[in-house]
């Protein structure tokens, strides 16, 4: 494993997923790449974590899934996005942006 | 309730996760692939970096479950705490469910053992009763239903385009001595095929066969049952090639028959097996047995895989009007009267499905066990109702605990599934209860049934299948019992019943209504029903048999004392009787 790559932080993978199903449905091959290209490869995603994380958003209706074809031409599971999800997404954006932010100031009383 | 459906169907969710899985690993390999990797490496990588399907898998599954299951433990943990919390409330409902649930089980237990349980056998759905339908101009009968000539039995064995094979048996009690004195033993005559039809193995040495049952009288030997050698012989290894006394006949012991086999009888188990050959010793004064007109057998049949009932049955007809015809041609077929033998030519071979074997005691408790079943079903209605309406009173006054947890957030849902929980905890302790006394009221019910039949046939145990049963009637109780409550959870609005200040329960009100009629009628059932019953009992107590039975005995001749009787003549019969009474 390169050390310029580190596994993401625990509680994090389910507030990427609801933010790259904000932006269109994809299914579980197509969520796992799309982590790969945004995150530049930085951050490394257990792509066995991916589906136990989909189902676990699924159960708490955050998403909705359908089979449908995929760009291949083969049926594939797509998740997408419900209306509380796209809730709950908002609340851990504030909620990261508050953390983040309180742990700069945090940072920034040491200079 | 998705959750709960999600359990039910996770079957169908299994096969979803696995197609799901097979897309992300052919995506990935043929990725692999455009990379440059050959498809074995391909594959191993992509299943690699998944961490393995069966873990993925596993950590699926855990998360449809756990979810679902942890809240309803907890749910649980709380119905306990609020149960004990209001201990008359609980005693009075989980006693109700209790008696309504133990009562159900300890019917179901008979319907169980008498009706539903198939043989112990080698496919038993396989097996059917061979039964003559019709006039069968017999001169000799004896036994109680279904019954056939024993040569009948012989030939329909050969009928081997229909039958992989036939057996056929009668019981009958005989008067056994195994080393000290003899003792009256019930016993099953049957045909050489019996066991080979049946597909049952020895526990000990061998079983009857087609050799044994030859020729008349020169095959004396006996297969023990497994419970007879275990409780009368203790057991002994060496009990193969032991003598016993039949009648006065000695019979040699060639082997013991498997446990948990015991006939095909749930009324009559016997303590051994005895060839058809030799039924002129082990009925005394019985030589029948070739006979083409003596009916004193049950027959039954094992059908082919590729026979259906029906085909057989069909198939069967012509070659059984031969045998009339034949029949008639015998020597010694009776003298009968035209009319009578035009109905025995008409007669025709019926066949049913005999998965259970054959029971005098099933033909005649069957129906009355259904018909109490169903009381106690009602009866078991009845429990849940009172329980309900217990619930809709508490749930009432529970209104503001309802009313708090829902404006934390708490959504109608959840609040429901705390009222099922409740249920089903209440109705699982009456479960447990009710299976505690269940075995009692077994007894009871044994007790009432004639003796004779149902003595040493019917047990008032307890096994799993029961068990399960008990299992399922609770939380059938504990759904029936909570649906209502749950529905009614959190209906009303959530500021009026805050406002309220604990003010009057009005929630539910038309459906306690509902309630208290469906209990009025199911009772008035119950009532008039059990009513009904008392005046039958009583009449016929009134009644009595129909003659004087004042000074009358009723007596029987023990065998068991050394003194046996030789009986000459009617005359000193009576004389006898009369000094001994006297």
């Amino acid at each position: 494993m390169p050390s310029s790559r580190f596994p993401i932080p625990q509680g994090t993978l389910d507030m990427l997923i609801l933010q790259i199903l904000s932006l269109e449905p994809a299914h579980g091959y197509g969520i796992a790449q799309r982590l790969q290209q945004i995150s530049r490869s930085v951050v490394q995603v257990n792509q066995g974590s991916l589906y136990p994380a989909l189902h676990r958003l699924e159960q708490k209706r955050w998403l909705r899934s359908e089979w449908r074809p995929s760009e291949t031409g083969r049926d594939a599971k797509f998740y997408s996005l419900t209306s509380s999800g796209r809730k709950q997404l908002k609340v851990e954006k504030e909620c990261w942006a508050r953390l983040t932010g309180a742990i700069q100031l945090v940072f920034d009383e040491d200079n | 309730m998705k959750r709960l459906l999600n359990w039910f169907r996770l079957r169908n969710l299994e096969s979803d996760l696995d197609r799901e899985l097979k897309y992300h690993i052919e995506r990935r390999v043929s990725d692999l692939m455009l990379s440059g990797l050959p498809e074995p490496g391909a594959r191993r990588q992509a299943t690699l970096e998944l961490g393995g399907i069966t873990q993925v898998q596993e950590e699926v599954r855990d998360i449809w479950l756990t979810q679902w299951l942890r809240d309803f433990a907890y749910d649980l943990r709380f119905s306990a705490r609020a149960f004990l919390r209001s201990p008359s409330f609980s005693a009075t409902a989980v006693l109700s469910l209790a008696l309504g649930i133990g009562a159900t089980t300890a019917i179901y237990s008979l319907i169980d053992q008498v009706v539903l349980h198939a043989l112990p056998v080698h496919e038993p759905q396989r097996l059917v009763l061979i039964d003559w339908k019709g006039d069968g101009a017999g001169v000799n009968a004896f036994g109680s239903y279904n019954l056939m000539p024993y040569p009948l039995c012989r030939d329909l064995h050969l009928q081997d385009q229909f039958f992989d094979g036939v057996l056929c048996r009668a019981v009958t009690t005989i008067n056994l001595s195994t080393s000290g004195d003899p003792r009256l033993a019930a016993a099953e005559i049957v045909s050489g095929t019996y066991f080979s039809v049946l597909g049952v193995r020895p526990a000990l040495g061998r079983l009857l066969t087609t050799d044994d049952d030859q020729t008349p009288g020169a095959t004396p030997v006996v297969v023990l049952s497994y419970d007879f050698w275990k409780a009368q012989l203790a057991g002994a290894p060496d009990v193969v090639g032991r003598k016993v006394l039949i009648n006065k006949h000695p019979m040699t012991v060639v082997g013991v028959a498997a446990r948990g086999f015991h006939g095909i009888d749930v009324g009559e188990v016997p303590s051994l097996w005895i060839p058809a050959a030799m039924s002129a010793q082990a009925i005394p004064g019985f030589n029948g047995m070739l006979d083409h007109r003596t009916f004193w057998m049950q027959v039954l049949g094992r059908l082919r895989p590729d026979m259906t009932l029906a085909q057989a049955q069909a198939g069967l007809q012509p070659w059984f009007k031969t045998m009339l015809d034949e029949d008639t041609r015998r020597a010694g077929f009776p003298a009968i009267t035209p009319e009578r033998r035009q109905r025995f030519l008409a007669s025709t071979l019926e066949l049913t499905p005999a998965p259970q074997g054959h029971s005098t005691l099933r033909r005649r408790l069957s129906q009355p066990l259904w018909v109490l079943f169903a009381a106690t079903a009602l009866l078991l209605g009845l429990a849940c109702l009172n329980v309900a309406g217990l619930f809709l009173a508490r749930g009432s006054a529970r209104e503001r605990e309802v009313s708090t947890r829902l404006a934390l957030g708490a959504s109608r849902g959840r609040i429901g599934r705390q009222f099922l929980a409740d249920s089903i905890l209440l109705a699982l302790a009456g479960g447990l209860l009710g299976v505690v006394l269940a075995p009692l009221a077994m007894k009871v019910l044994i007790a009432f049934l004639p003796r004779d039949a149902a003595a040493n046939a019917l047990q008032s145990v307890i096994n799993t299948r029961l068990l399960r049963f008990a299992f399922l009637a609770s939380v059938a109780t504990g759904l029936l019992t909570g649906f209502a409550p749950a529905l009614q959870a959190g209906r009303r609005s959530l500021i009026s019943s805050l406002r309220e200040r604990g003010g009057t329960a009005r929630g539910g009100l038309r459906l306690r209504r509902v309630i208290v009629m469906a209990q009025i009628a199911f009772t008035l059932i119950l009532v008039v029903g059990a009513a009904l019953f008392i005046r039958t009992l009583t009449a016929l107590l009134t009644k009595g048999p129909g003659f004087d039975t004042s000074s009358l005995i009723s007596f029987g001749i023990d065998p068991a004392s050394k003194r046996l009787l030789v009986v000459r003549s009617r005359g000193s019969f009576a004389a006898f009787m009369t000094k001994s009474v006297l």
